[in-house]
Formats: structure tokens, C-alpha cells, sequence
């Protein structure tokens, strides 16, 4: 009986905790096109300098962020695994992850009076640490490195 | 000319080798305003991190809304300044003055444990007066 409530109250604070989830990625999405509408200098993945680019000295930076689902959004996607498809949820947290950590190197880039940024690189890992037999909290951390050129 | 920014640069507080010798770090093959004079090998730098129980509860109830979890970011970003400041160490041994082609790994060896492994070529450079 104990455990049954447990398991109701738990249910109920994950519906809750997925719908702020839904309006704080709402927000965390308006401030990132804020924040990229402020870019000013070339972003590239080119491993030389641009043409028209001139650099005296380099700086490698680094943007990186932790990015983890809600509870419910794993529920849905379990659902989801069963027909296959896209899963749109997971996309989507992924892509802010990776626009917030270019959005951090871009910050860095900024703070040292970059002219571009040049080999920009992503890398994504899944570091969920589940122990054996646990769910499976999807969580994955999204590593940008970047090469900022000094004037 | 001047080089006052020659360190990899952090936010909080820049990294310096122990000898407290600037050096420089990038991404690309080659520095721009820099010639490579030799090439002195390949360095690399890793560093094991479990993450403690205070954090995990608060990822725990993080996950509840999603998004980004703060405390593993942290725990993350020090670590892998860390696997740098390693990295810088094999350098500076090598009397190297410069890392280039800088890459990095993640994995999740262990439940609970990540591995954070930092790799480039260890190269001595001079600046480059001739440049344009």
C-alpha cells in the first residue's frame, strides 16, 4: 500500500516536472537565438584561416554542457520504441544541448576578442552511469572545442 | 611585438604549467602568427571522475524537469581541465612550448565513472615575424 502511494505520488511529480520541463525549454530556446543573434565573427570548421581573416596568435576554447530528459519524456519514449520512428523529444534535447555549448565557446571566444572561430568541433558522449538492472536516465554531454584567432 | 595571452585561457583562472611557463593550446594542426621549429611527439592526459552522492540526488531531482544538470557540467569542466593540466605536464617535459591538434574523448567506464582523455602533438614554436 505504502508503495503504491510512493509510486502515485512519484507518477504525478513527473507529469508536473515535464510540463515545466516543456516551458523551460521554451525559454532556454528564446535565449539561445538572443544570444546567437549576437554573434558577430565567422564561425567555421575549417582547420586553416579563413581568406580576408588576419591572425596573429590562437587560443583553443571550450563550451560544454551536461543535458539530461525528464522522467516523462523517457516514459513517452519507451512507448515510442515499441513502433519506432523519430524521436523528437530526444532531438530536441540534444540540439539545445549542442547550442548551448557552442553558444559557452562563442562567450569564451568573445571575452578574449576573437576575430573568428575556426575547427569547431562537437563531440557527444552518453555518460548515463546506470548501475545494472536500473532505469536508464538518458543523459549525454555535449562537448564543443573550437580554435578562437587573436588579432 | 607582445604576446600577453599565451596561456590556454579559462574563465576563472587561466592554466599554467608548474613551471609556470605559458603555453599554447589549439585545436588546429598549425598556429597562426607561429612556426613550428620540431615536433616533439605525441602527449596525452586522462583522469577518472566519479561523481559523489550529494550530486547525484540533485541530478536525481533535476531530472524530474530535464534539461541541464549544473553540477555534472561542473564536475565535468574540472575534470577535464584537469586531463589538460596533465597533458601540459607531458609538454613541458618534452620542452615543448605548444600542443597542437588538441582532441578529446569521453566514456563512461564504470557505473558512476567517467573518463575524460585529453590528446595532441607536443610542438616547439617561435613567432613568426615574416608572417603577410
Amino acid at each position: 500500500m505504502v508503495d503504491l502511494i510512493f509510486r502515485i505520488i512519484l507518477t504525478i511529480l513527473s507529469i508536473f516536472g515535464g510540463i515545466i520541463g516543456i516551458f523551460i525549454e521554451k525559454k532556454h530556446y528564446q535565449r539561445l537565438e538572443e544570444r546567437e543573434a549576437t554573434y558577430c565573427i565567422p564561425i567555421v570548421d575549417l582547420k586553416t584561416v579563413p581568406p580576408g581573416i588576419h591572425a596573429n596568435d590562437a587560443q583553443m576554447v571550450l563550451g560544454q554542457v551536461v543535458i539530461a530528459s525528464d522522467y516523462l519524456k523517457t516514459f513517452f519514449s519507451k512507448i515510442r520504441n515499441i513502433f519506432g520512428g523519430e524521436m523528437k523529444s530526444f532531438e530536441r534535447m540534444i540540439e539545445r544541448g549542442r547550442r548551448e555549448a557552442l553558444a559557452r565557446a562563442m562567450d569564451e571566444a568573445v571575452q578574449l576578442g576573437a576575430v573568428a572561430l575556426i575547427n569547431v568541433r562537437f563531440d557527444t558522449s552518453n555518460i548515463s552511469m546506470s548501475k545494472k538492472g536500473k532505469v536508464n536516465k538518458p543523459m549525454a554531454e555535449v562537448l564543443c572545442a573550437a580554435t578562437a584567432l587573436l588579432p | 611585438m607582445t604576446h600577453l595571452m599565451l596561456s590556454y585561457h579559462c574563465p576563472d583562472h587561466s592554466i599554467r604549467t608548474k613551471g609556470s611557463q605559458l603555453m599554447h593550446i589549439v585545436n588546429t594542426e598549425t598556429i597562426p602568427g607561429y612556426r613550428i621549429l620540431s615536433y616533439q611527439g605525441l602527449v596525452q592526459g586522462s583522469t577518472i571522475r566519479a561523481k559523489h552522492l550529494g550530486r547525484d540526488i540533485a541530478a536525481g531531482l533535476k531530472n524530474i524537469v530535464g534539461g541541464e544538470l549544473k553540477g555534472y557540467t561542473e564536475l565535468l569542466t574540472e575534470s577535464r581541465r584537469q586531463a589538460l593540466e596533465r597533458m601540459m605536464g607531458q609538454a613541458e617535459q618534452l620542452d615543448a612550448n605548444a600542443v597542437v591538434n588538441v582532441r578529446f574523448t569521453t566514456s563512461a567506464v564504470a557505473a558512476g565513472a567517467a573518463e575524460l582523455f585529453a590528446y595532441g602533438t607536443a610542438v616547439t614554436i617561435e613567432p613568426d615575424n615574416n608572417a603577410e
